[in-house]
């Protein structure tokens, strides 16, 4: 048996997928409803699969998965989402997620994910990975500075609107700091306001993936 | 002039006691035979005075505070001292008569137009006075002297006084800060500034030349009391100060960074496309810059147009961009809100609808799945079944609501309300309290809009046509709406023929919400007691 931790807040989807992985070799361990208590969890179950959707209350599931990146190991990562934004995908690749399956997809696309993944594979849905494919080709060509981790970060802050003291705090550097780098962001991208960084901010995030 | 000297009037007043009071001492040494009575006497008051500007100098030069105390005080000392020059001096020729000038203009700069007159009329009394008091014999007073002293020091009284009523007084008041008052979601924001900068000038026709970006230009023109559109529009440069036209001669002024005038001539800023098409010919032109978007006014039959309208152009010019800054942050405001409300719909369907259907789709996959192992589907089949008659009634009722516009919860309202009242109170400058009777109710986007107008209104109104220093608002839930009352302790307002006549401004909205509204007095105060329905009644 695959010990599965659920993490999705929603508990239709959660007690439709209790069904479904019925009578399989996959067995839910445990259910988590937001990003704090997928974490907390982890620790507890060892699961061997994280299926993990991307929008949940308290953060959202990517923080999970650039949090077990960041820490090293853990279990595999199949995400299980409705909708994920052009950055997201493509940051998926640099944080070695396993498996993706949209909401919208044939349900069975999840069994045969759950199946590669477990076997050691990788599985991307069909619609996701051709938008993948279309990112890198509209992408691909054009030469831009690659931005380091700490920059996307940034960029991520600022399209959420933050302030620079709130960034800085974010960040745990002074607001002078965050002032230094913004000024290196927007010589990199080539923006001249911090709106217009706002409003780019998939574009650039996604190029910037496509670089790794 | 030195940097220690701007913005000081307080500074400039002493130093030009002291020097006067130098230049005394020197006129009563050099001629005290020739024009003193009593030299001895003359001269040690003038030291003593001279000892009392250098004090008063040294005291007030680095000190608002003594210089705001110390002011009153000085000012008598100077008029008692004009006094006795007159006094002890000879008639003919008398070389301290324009000691009256200085009294006057620091009066004038320092306390506007009452004070300067009540100088001017005081200065005037001990002129006489101490021309007729018997005192010493070698006194004689010639009549034409008298009337000669007199005469100036009435000129230059009148002419003081008139600079004491206009020095400081704003261009942009009555019927200009009525308009440019706080903007409102639906005031036309380029014809209230075209009306404002009217009024200020009184001017009886304007043009308003306006473009929000380089593709997008407007022009207004008021005539007779009636603003119209007029196409194409032009739009010129905007000229980087106001200036005077006159476009028959070709001639325009302008006053340069240092406060000089300047010729040039008005076409660049004009454009001859905007003279024919709005009929200009000669007044002056204000323009208006704002980040979003600059154009420029051209205001025309103003009575008595002199040099001076270039320094109230260049208020009405700060007071109008201002203007429809703000009123586009307020639209940007509720542009922001609409999004954030349909974000929020977004957000519903898809916490709601998308991921109910997704869990449908894989419950039926989990069925096929179990039909192929020969399990019993009944139960699963009536379970899917009961979940979908629930998501069907969820939905209706969140369609419900969708229709009956966004709604927010009192609480939020009764938070937004908080902080415009804070900000009414330091715009008024009237205490300006706000109270909310707990309930548990959702209320539609529009009566938070109407709500918070009301409440401009209503402040707006209890200052300026009741006077008021107190205003309270208090916000409460009923069953089937919200009721806000505002109580002033200002004058009773006018009584119509049905009562208390009521601010019209309110009583529109009121009655555009479907709601009801009662003014009653009593104790030395007014209330306002508005009801708004949550759903509007026909009307």
């Amino acid at each position: 048996m695959t010990r599965i931790l659920l993490a999705d807040d929603h508990p239709m989807i959660r007690t439709a997928i209790e069904v479904l992985l019925r009578d399989t070799n996959y067995e839910i361990a445990a259910t988590a409803g937001s990003a704090a208590e997928t974490l907390a969890k982890l620790d507890d179950v060892k699961p061997e699969i994280l299926l993990l959707d991307l929008s949940m209350p308290g953060g959202s599931g990517m923080e999970v998965a650039r949090k077990l990146h960041s820490n090293g190991g853990g279990p595999h990562i199949v995400i299980l989402t409705a909708a994920i934004d052009d950055a997201s995908l493509l940051e998926t690749g640099t944080l070695g997620v396993k498996g993706m399956v949209l909401k919208n997809s044939d349900p069975a696309y999840l069994l045969e994910c759950l199946d590669r993944v477990r076997s050691g594979g990788t599985w991307i849905d069909p619609e996701l990975s051709a938008r993948a494919q279309e990112l890198s080709e509209t992408y691909g060509e054009r030469q831009r500075p690659s931005l380091a981790p700490r920059e996307r970060q940034l960029i991520r802050f600022v399209r959420q609107g933050l302030r620079n003291r709130e960034i800085a705090k974010e960040l745990g550097v002074t607001e002078g700091t965050v002032k230094v780098y913004l000024h290196t962001v927007f010589e990199k991208l080539g923006v001249s306001s911090r709106t217009e960084l706002a409003i780019r901010a998939d574009e650039f995030l996604a190029e910037s993936y496509l670089k790794k | 002039m030195g940097r220690g000297l701007q913005l000081a009037s307080g500074r400039v007043i002493a130093l030009g006691r002291l020097l006067l009071a130098i230049l005394f001492v020197a006129i009563v040494w050099s001629k005290a035979d020739h024009v003193v009575i009593a030299p001895i006497r003359s001269s040690a008051l003038l030291i003593a005075y001279g000892a009392f500007a250098l004090l008063v100098a040294l005291a007030t030069w680095k000190s608002w505070w003594l210089d705001a105390r110390l002011a009153g005080p000085a000012h008598a000392i100077d008029i008692a001292l004009f006094t006795a020059l007159v006094y002890f001096t000879e008639g003919d020729n008398n070389p301290f008569l324009t000691f009256s000038v200085f009294i006057l203009l620091s009066a004038a700069f320092r306390w506007g137009w009452r004070a300067t007159t009540l100088s001017a009329i005081l200065l005037a009394l001990l002129f006489v006075l101490s021309a007729v008091l018997p005192g010493i014999p070698a006194v004689k007073l010639q009549f034409s002297d008298f009337a000669s002293g007199a005469g100036q020091l009435l000129i230059l009284s009148v002419i003081l006084i008139w600079f004491g009523v206009n020095q400081w007084r704003s261009a942009i008041r009555g019927e200009a800060a009525d308009l440019l008052a706080e903007p409102s979601a639906d005031s036309l924001p380029l014809e209230n500034g075209l009306r404002a900068a009217m009024a200020a000038v009184r001017a009886s026709r304007g043009a308003f030349v306006w473009a929000s970006n380089p593709r997008k230009s407007i022009a207004l023109l008021a005539e007779d009391g009636a603003i119209t559109e007029v196409k194409p529009a032009v739009v010129p440069v905007p000229a980087p100060q106001p200036f005077l036209y006159d476009l028959r001669e070709a001639r325009a002024l302008m006053r340069d960074t240092d406060g000089n005038l300047r010729e040039f001539d008005p076409a660049e800023h004009v454009r001859s496309e905007n003279a024919s098409a709005l009929v200009l010919s000669d007044g002056l032109a204000i323009p208006v810059v704002t980040d979003r978007g600059q154009g420029q006014m051209f205001l025309e039959e103003i009575r008595g147009l002199s040099t001076d309208h270039l320094l109230v152009g260049a208020e009405v010019s700060a007071a109008v961009a201002s203007y429809i800054q703000r009123r586009a942050l307020m639209k940007a405001a509720e542009e922001n809100a609409e999004s954030r409300s349909r974000l929020a719909i977004a957000r519903d369907l898809h916490d709601s609808v998308v991921q109910f259907l997704a869990g449908a789709a894989f419950r039926l996959e989990a069925m096929k799945r179990s039909q192929a192992s020969g399990r019993e589907l009944t139960p699963e089949l009536d379970e899917l079944k009961e979940l979908m008659l629930q998501e069907q009634s969820e939905l209706r009722s969140f369609i419900t609501a969708l229709r009956s516009g966004s709604q927010i919860e009192l609480a939020e309202l009764a938070k937004d309300l908080q902080a415009l009242a804070n900000r009414l109170a330091r715009q008024w400058h009237v205490q300006c309290s706000f109270s909310l009777e707990e309930k548990e109710l959702m209320v539609p986007a529009r009566l938070h809009l109407d709500a918070q107008q009301l409440v401009r209104e209503a402040v707006a109104n209890a200052v300026r046509h009741a006077g008021a220093k107190n205003v309270s608002i208090r916000l409460a839930g009923e069953e089937d709406g919200v009721t806000l009352d505002f109580i002033n302790d200002g004058a009773t307002y006018a009584k119509g023929p049905e009562g208390d006549r009521v601010p019209r401004s309110i009583k529109e909205r009121v009655e555009a919400a479907g709601g009801d509204m009662e003014i009653s007095r009593g104790m030395g105060v007014t209330r306002i007691s508005v009801s708004l329905p949550l759903t509007r009644r026909a009307a």
